[in-house]
């Protein structure tokens, strides 16, 4: 068994996909939410044209969160031209339909409208829900703004939800399918990695989304000519290329950090936009401590202590360590015999 | 466009007049007139049919009055010389300009005349290490001497055989000739129903000398080549000739050139009647009649290098698998100059073999090896090929077999049996190099991994999957396992793996590159080499990573995979 084999069980165990039997209830909840959320709209004069599904799952690079509290992105699309001029408005009536279905609090947030479901008094899983108006020629506009933003903060700000999701699957820029799994690899693993090192308010202020940009311009695939796939290689290559790709040191003395990841599409914001500093410092900091943990598990000779500094450093109690070490190096992956394309 | 004859004449004629040239010309030659300080030269030149798309020929008029003059011929009756055009063995030309090809050749010609003429050591050096070439002017023209003679340094006597109506007298050297194998062909055709003809004797010169002039008698020559012989030398032929009393005496003789080179020469002896042989300086020559003949070299010093052969220490090579891939192997390392060989192999040659096979029909039903040795032996004449005691690859795992054996060359095509040996024969201390090849169904490449015969990297190294796990399938492959890559054309056991016989052949000269490498020395650790093919003839079949992204054909790779529990 080989370290690689290990990643690719963690990538396993850690991978959630939207028919994952785990997220069932939520995929359930949330068809009859839209439900709901259509009829509303059309009462109130902007019926929905269009529901799409966001962020990790249409990209496949959602991960089983730690605190098991799953979330789902739908992005909710109005007619241009039927949209309210406050964007608040539309998103009121979205609050108001989650109040209906008996959720607590539901909150309007900048972005989006968040709903919390708990289960058994705990958090159990949230819906995000952003609303977009569309234009004829397929221009997106995000509804932007909390309940009570001056009119300066709140407004329909040009966004393009599907072309990030187009730039994150695209393909083109990876010389095999093989590299393109590693890239969507290298982004669950980064984002467990966040989970499991960077903890409460901090943990939150690396967004997701940031990471798998990172990811994506920084990455450096491993695999050689003969299809030798080396996951760690490519975490430690990729990380060291995003440490000199978008921090600057913006003070010497206390050595702190800025940092600037700019979405590839419109509205090509910074991502990290007014946290660029606190997240930053912080980023470099533990990007820096994770290449100094993958340096220890390199210079490591077994497979399990390379596992346990995996286990206990890097990725926590989902990354997988081999109970005894070398017993199965000496055994054939395939059962007793393969017919082989060899003659002579 | 193409010109009438006399129209190119004339323009040739006139583009060399516009150079300065004097020029005469008539309906088939041009003649034109040189001066070197105080000498004058005429150089004429040929047009054949095939000018401007050949060079044109060039002969030196007057040839006998400038004697030994390097890279031109002798025609005593013509009193002509052909020119010697350089060494390039082929020429681009502007055929759209025959006048400057003309031209241009011409001023060559001339600058070979000019340079024979103005360093007379330079010119003499030239025409001894040419001796051979030269020689030939004098020879007799209707039959050449073909000799199995090596060069050597002792006298050593010889048998000339002839038979009538052959193109060839024929000298052997008996001692020399058992190294050639008893199948050869050619020696049997030669042999058989010749007659001993005479006396025969090979003598070495250390000496540097002119070939004959040959407008001079050959007689003159050999006199004064025998008074510059050493006196030891001299003894010994007078020695021979008191002994030995013929009408028919042949002298084989080399001379040494520069880089180990020899010049060979032939003359024939005859006398009316049984004469003491005329070889030491004061014998009695005046019944003696002397023929030059050219000789054609029939050694193993001339012969092998010709297919790249190197000359070093021979080498036993065994070749397990004699398949269509073992087959044209051993056949492609015989012509690399490898002379021992062992063949192992079980089979036999069966009528689906044929088309690719590199065996005929008529070894049809006989064990593969042994044909395959005795085909082999038949056309090559340095060889000693074997049909192997062991029929299989376990079988070579013997110490006596290894112990024999320089370098071992697997094609069985099966993965199972190569990594037993592999497994086994890596751990032990003392090895032989190991070669696996094997081909790939459809046509899809074919792979040859070197095992060095100390060190690290082993055919187990490429059984792992893309995640470093053991696997049985090799991570060379371009093909995946477990697909009906097999043809089945009646039924069970009519079973065959699709490939081609060039394909076999391809996959052969991987191995057979590593081979010679190998013997040379050239290798100092384990490599792999493939080759890819552009197409297939199945575009079904699923490749792998490798193949999807492989650009490196015949390009040298590592082998060694850092968690093989074989040769780690």
């Amino acid at each position: 068994m080989s370290l690689q084999t290990q990643f690719n069980k963690f990538n396993e165990t850690i991978s959630l996909s939207w028919q994952d039997d785990r997220i069932k209830n939520i995929r359930e909840k949330n068809d009859s939410i839209l439900e709901d959320i259509k009829e509303k709209f059309k009462e109130e004069g902007y019926p929905v044209v269009d529901s799409f599904k966001q962020g990790s799952y249409i990209t496949n690079t959602t991960i089983e969160p730690l605190d098991k509290e799953y979330d789902i992105d739908v992005g909710i699309v109005i007619d241009y031209e039927k949209a309210p001029e406050n964007p608040i408005d539309t998103k009121k009536t979205l609050r108001d339909v989650l109040l209906a279905r008996n959720f607590k609090e539901p909150k309007i947030k900048k972005p989006c409208v968040t709903a919390q479901y708990f289960k058994a008094g705990e958090k159990s899983f949230h819906l995000d829900y952003p609303i977009y108006k569309r234009n004829k020629f397929n221009t997106y506009y995000l509804a932007v703004g909390k309940e009570h933003s001056s009119s300066d903060d709140r407004k329909w700000e040009e966004s393009d939800p599907k072309g990030l999701i187009e730039w994150l699957n695209d393909n083109n820029s990876f010389n095999s399918n093989e590299a393109y799994q590693q890239y969507k690899r290298l982004i669950r693993y980064m984002k467990r990695w966040r989970d499991y090192c960077i903890t409460g308010t901090e943990r939150k202020k690396i967004y997701s989304i940031g990471l798998a940009i990172m990811i994506k311009e920084s990455f450096t695939m491993s695999i050689s000519s003969d299809g030798d796939i080396n996951d760690i290689v490519a975490l430690q290559k990729t990380v060291n290329n995003m440490k000199s790709k978008y921090f600057d040191c913006i003070d010497y003395e206390n050595i702190k950090y800025n940092v600037e990841v700019r979405l590839p599409v419109e509205p090509k914001r910074d991502v990290f936009d007014k946290h660029g500093s606190t997240v930053g410092t912080l980023l470099y900091n533990k990007l820096d401590k994770l290449l100094s943990n993958i340096d220890a598990v390199n210079k490591e000779d077994t497979l399990i202590k390379k596992c346990e500094l995996l286990k206990k450093n890097c990725f926590g109690d989902d990354f997988p360590v081999p109970d005894i070490e070398d017993n199965d190096t000496k055994t054939f992956k395939e059962a007793g015999y393969i017919s082989s394309p060899q003659g002579a | 466009m193409i010109l009438e004859s006399r129209d190119l004449y004339a323009l040739i004629v006139d583009h060399l007049k516009k150079h300065g040239y004097e020029v005469t010309c008539d309906e088939n030659h041009i003649v034109t007139t040189h001066a070197f300080k105080d000498m004058v030269f005429e150089i004429e030149g040929k047009l054949d049919n095939s000018f401007p798309y050949e060079l044109p020929r060039f002969w030196l008029l007057e040839r006998c009055q400038f004697k030994h003059l390097a890279h031109v011929g002798w025609d005593n009756e013509t009193n002509k010389g052909i020119i010697c055009e350089g060494v390039s063995i082929n020429r681009h030309l502007d055929y759209s300009k025959p006048e400057i090809v003309y031209l241009k050749a011409l001023q060559s010609a001339e600058k070979t005349i000019v340079s024979g003429l103005s360093d007379k050591t330079k010119n003499e050096a030239e025409i001894i290490e040419e001796f051979t070439a030269h020689w030939r002017f004098s020879s007799h023209e209707e039959k050449s001497v073909l000799s199995f003679v090596e060069p050597q340094s002792m006298i050593v006597e010889l048998q000339s055989i002839s038979k009538n109506q052959s193109k060839w007298a024929t000298i052997l050297d008996q001692t020399l000739c058992k190294k050639i194998n008893q199948k050869y062909g050619f020696r049997k055709r030669i042999q058989e129903k010749s007659q001993i003809e005479g006396k025969a004797f090979y003598i070495p010169t250390k000496i540097r000398i002119l070939p004959p002039d040959p407008t001079a008698s050959i007689i003159d020559w050999w006199k004064s080549l025998l008074n510059k012989l050493p006196t030891e030398q001299t003894k010994e032929l007078q020695d021979i000739a008191r002994r030995n009393y013929a009408k028919k005496l042949w002298i084989l003789g080399s001379v040494v050139l520069q880089d180990k080179k020899h010049g060979w020469f032939c003359i024939n002896f005859s006398n009316p009647s049984k004469q003491k042989l005329p070889i030491y300086p004061s014998c009695d020559f005046s019944n003696w009649e002397a023929k030059a003949y050219n000789v054609e070299l029939h050694n193993k010093v001339h012969l092998k290098p010709r297919g790249g052969a190197t000359l070093s220490k021979p080498k036993t090579i065994a070749i397990v698998g004699c398949g269509s891939v073992g087959a044209e192997i051993a056949r492609q390392l015989v012509c690399s100059g490898v002379e021992n060989i062992e063949l192992v192999e079980y089979d036999k040659l069966e009528t689906e073999n044929i088309y690719r096979h590199y065996l005929s029909s008529e070894y049809i039903g006989v064990s593969k090896s042994e044909a395959l040795a005795h085909e082999l032996s038949y056309k090559y004449p340095y060889t000693n090929i074997v049909k192997s005691k062991c029929t299989k690859l376990k079988d070579c795992l013997n110490s006596s077999f290894l112990e024999r054996i320089d370098g071992v060359i697997v094609a069985t095509g099966s993965p199972t049996d190569e990594r037993y040996f592999n497994e086994i024969l890596v751990k032990m201390s003392a090895r032989p190099w190991v070669i696996y090849v094997w081909v790939e169904g459809h046509g899809f490449g074919g792979h040859a991994v070197y095992v060095h015969n100390s060190g690290k990297g082993c055919l187990n190294c490429l059984y792992r999957d893309s995640e470093g796990n053991k696997s049985l399938e090799s991570i060379q492959n371009f093909l995946k396992a477990e697909q009906n890559i097999a043809i089945d054309l009646s039924g069970c056991g009519s079973h065959f793996l699709p490939y081609s016989f060039a394909d076999a052949i391809q996959s052969a000269l991987l191995a057979t590159r590593l081979a010679t490498q190998a013997i040379t020395g050239e290798m100092c650790k384990s490599c792999r080499i493939s080759w890819k093919a552009s197409f297939s003839t199945n575009s079904t079949l699923e490749t792998t990573y490798r193949f999807k992204n492989f650009n490196s054909s015949l390009e040298p790779e590592d082998l060694l995979w850092e968690d093989c529990d074989v040769c780690q």
